[in-house]
């Protein structure tokens, strides 16, 4: 067989070093199991840089990288602060371009995307890490701001915030719990991380997220020579199922926390998905075919990737109906570029509208939000806007769970889509396209199409619970490496998920697709979304993240 | 007459894979086009069914195939496919394409 023959998928593990689906599983696990190496007193991932929230004038008045970063290990804590940049730099340089060289992409043009995109993302990281934008009030100046001043602002976590304050006030030999104004100002003179801002966004890691995806969308819209550049590299769905893997380590976690919760999840999760599918296909098949008179297999892709799971199951439908793959093209177009739409505006409208229903609202991304990418992302800000929010008002913080929502219920999507495909190409020969010599799906498809990635996530997440369940006095040694990994490993991913996509994003694509483009906004916006929600919350409501801390 | 004939099928669960000929299928965006290395026959067709036409024309002028049942397994080349779009979803379809040679008629299984 010829070169091409090398893209076609031909066995069962046809792919495995040729697509970016297998290389997330790749990427994720190497170092998930590398940082497993606690286990025998190995750090083999603390190199890995984490970033530190820092204040402007402290910085500027006496600058100093160590302000900025360190490294996330203990093992590492004398190296340089750019020595671990550089480490981290080397290392997902090597394997992603490895990934690159096995995918036959242009090996030299991914190194420089990827090298300009790794530095870019850091810089913005860096910025978005700035106290005025991320930092929280501590609890004091939210619950008690007549004594403590309302202008308190916390440079770590804001339980260790109160900590300090509190120790601080120990030593002075004041009441921790009842201190005089003069008390709380020499207690907040003491405290290493807390700090006085005349303003604060108080967005946490959400500002980071929206200054990636900015600046990704002003290059991919404004910029467009270095768009193309950066093409080869910009790879959010890549990177978005590795950070995907290392959050099976979260769930994993999470599940040993709360069983019940993250059961729950599942479960209202895969109900919800299996609802949704029932209700969306049907109507925007019909809306396509009837009020827009679209072919029936323009109908057919468009509903797949609008109700089920974006591109890949446009393209999965297309591949089942035997659609030419121009039509695939086309609708891909329009889902990745509406993904963005739905990044842009969604997180933000379900914070400000619906408050106190944080998992419903990761829910109802999980179902409205087409590509994995678009999705998780979304889920990140989500997670940011509506903890920052919940704190501003009660000064009760939040943990996990919002995120977790809108990823699993995409995961059950995901998971069905070669079920779908399989399913619909049955159903397309029996009742659509009734003539000899049609079409039909042999099993083997569900399995080519298949989300490797998922294969992943779950090892990520059943190792460690099996850690947990089974060598438990292994937890603790386990858990040092898993943090980095789940940590600032899986953040750098979303990172650099925010800035890829918005490099690939062109709105300037939506013009000429007229009727398919109207189609899918009235769809997505007036039918997907609002049931999308109602489903969420017949499955999720009452349901609620866990406490910080937890 | 096909059903019980079917020379795709106990192969298809034995070993899928393996058919008379393969088949490197691919579109232009007007045309499916298709190439036969092991023969290099180039066919194409606006149609799958067109396609299959074009196929079985050519192979029923070859002696080796005149008036047998072929096997065909056609592999969609996914670099059809826009690299962007590949990220999300590497594969597209494959099928296994029974040409009756005498009857000039094709059957997908």
């Amino acid at each position: 067989m010829g070169a091409a023959s090398g893209q076609t998928s031909r066995k069962w593990y046809s792919g495995m070093l040729s697509t970016e689906d297998w290389w997330a599983v790749w990427l994720g696990l190497a170092l998930f199991l590398a940082g497993l190496g606690t286990i025998w007193g190995v750090d083999i991932v603390g190199w890995m840089t984490k970033l530190k929230t820092w204040e402007f004038s402290q910085v500027a008045s006496d600058f100093s990288w160590s302000k900025l970063m360190k490294p996330a290990g203990k093992a590492y804590a004398h190296w340089h602060p750019l020595a671990s940049l550089f480490m981290t730099y080397l290392v997902f340089t090597a394997l992603t371009t490895l990934g690159a060289w096995f995918m036959r992409l242009d090996v030299m043009r991914f190194f420089l995307g990827w090298t300009v995109i790794f530095f870019l993302t850091w810089g913005l990281w860096i910025i978005g890490h700035e106290a005025h934008f991320k930092a929280h009030k501590t609890a004091e100046s939210i619950t008690a701001a007549q004594v403590w001043g309302d202008d308190l602002y916390c440079l770590t976590k804001v339980n260790k915030c109160s900590k300090e304050l509190k120790t601080a006030l120990k030593e002075m030999g004041a009441d921790p719990l009842n201190p005089t104004p003069e008390q709380a100002a020499a207690a907040v003179q003491k405290a290493k991380h807390v700090v006085r801002l005349s303003w604060g966004l108080q967005l946490g890691g959400g500002f980071s997220f929206i200054l990636a995806l900015t600046v990704g969308l002003i290059i991919g819209n404004f910029i467009k020579p270095v768009a193309e550049f950066l093409k080869e590299a910009a790879k959010p769905e890549w990177f978005i199922k590795t950070a995907i893997v290392y959050l099976g380590i979260k769930l994993g976690h999470l599940s040993l926390k709360s069983t019940s919760f993250t059961f729950e999840l599942l479960l209202a999760g895969a109900a919800a998905t299996f609802v949704a599918y029932m209700l969306f296909w049907p109507i925007v098949y019909w809306l396509g075919r009837k009020p827009f008179k679209l072919p029936r297999d323009a109908s057919a892709v468009l509903a797949s990737g609008i109700s089920i799971c974006g591109v890949s199951a446009a393209i999965a439908t297309a591949g089942a109906i035997r659609a030419k793959p121009v039509l695939a093209t086309v609708v891909s177009m329009l889902i990745v570029i509406f993904a963005m739409l739905e990044l842009i505006v969604l997180p933000g409208f379900y914070t400000a509208v619906f408050p106190d229903q944080p998992i419903v609202n990761g829910a109802a991304l999980g179902m409205t939000v087409k590509t994995d990418g678009a999705d998780a992302a979304a889920g990140a800000i989500l997670e940011e806007l509506m903890k920052a929010r919940h704190y501003q008002e009660t000064g009760e913080l939040w943990g996990a769970g919002i995120l977790e929502s809108a990823i699993v219920t995409k995961i059950w999507i995901d998971v069905f889509i070669g079920v779908w495909a399989f399913i619909l190409a049955i159903l397309w020969m029996k009742y659509v396209e009734r003539t000899p010599g049609q079409p039909r799906v042999g099993a083997s498809e569900i399995w080519f199409r298949f989300p490797k990635f998922v294969i992943g996530y779950f090892i990520a997440w059943f190792t460690y619970l099996a850690i947990a369940i089974f060598w438990p006095e292994l937890s603790k040694a386990a858990d040092a490496g898993a943090k980095v990994v789940q940590s600032p490993m899986r953040k750098m991913m979303f990172m650099l998920t925010f800035v890829a996509i918005g490099v690939i994003t062109d709105f300037s694509k939506l013009k000429g697709m007229g009727r398919l483009a109207l189609l899918y906004a009235i769809a997505l916006f007036l039918i997907i979304a609002p049931i999308a929600y109602v489903v969420a919350y017949i499955f999720h409501h009452g349901m609620m993240p866990l406490p910080a801390g937890e | 007459m096909l059903r019980r004939r079917n020379v795709c099928g106990k192969r298809v669960k034995e070993e899928r894979m393996k058919c008379d000929l393969e088949l490197v299928l691919t579109h232009d965006g007007r045309n499916w086009r298709g190439h036969v290395e092991e023969l290099d026959i180039h066919v194409k067709g606006e149609s799958l069914g067109a396609l299959d036409a074009a196929l079985m024309s050519r192979l029923a002028a070859l002696p080796r195939f005149a008036g047998r049942r072929v096997c065909v397994a056609m592999r969609f080349d996914n670099t059809t496919i826009p690299t962007w779009i590949r990220q999300y979803a590497s594969h597209y379809f494959n099928r296994l394409v029974e040409l009756d040679l005498s009857g000039m008629e094709a059957v997908e299984t």
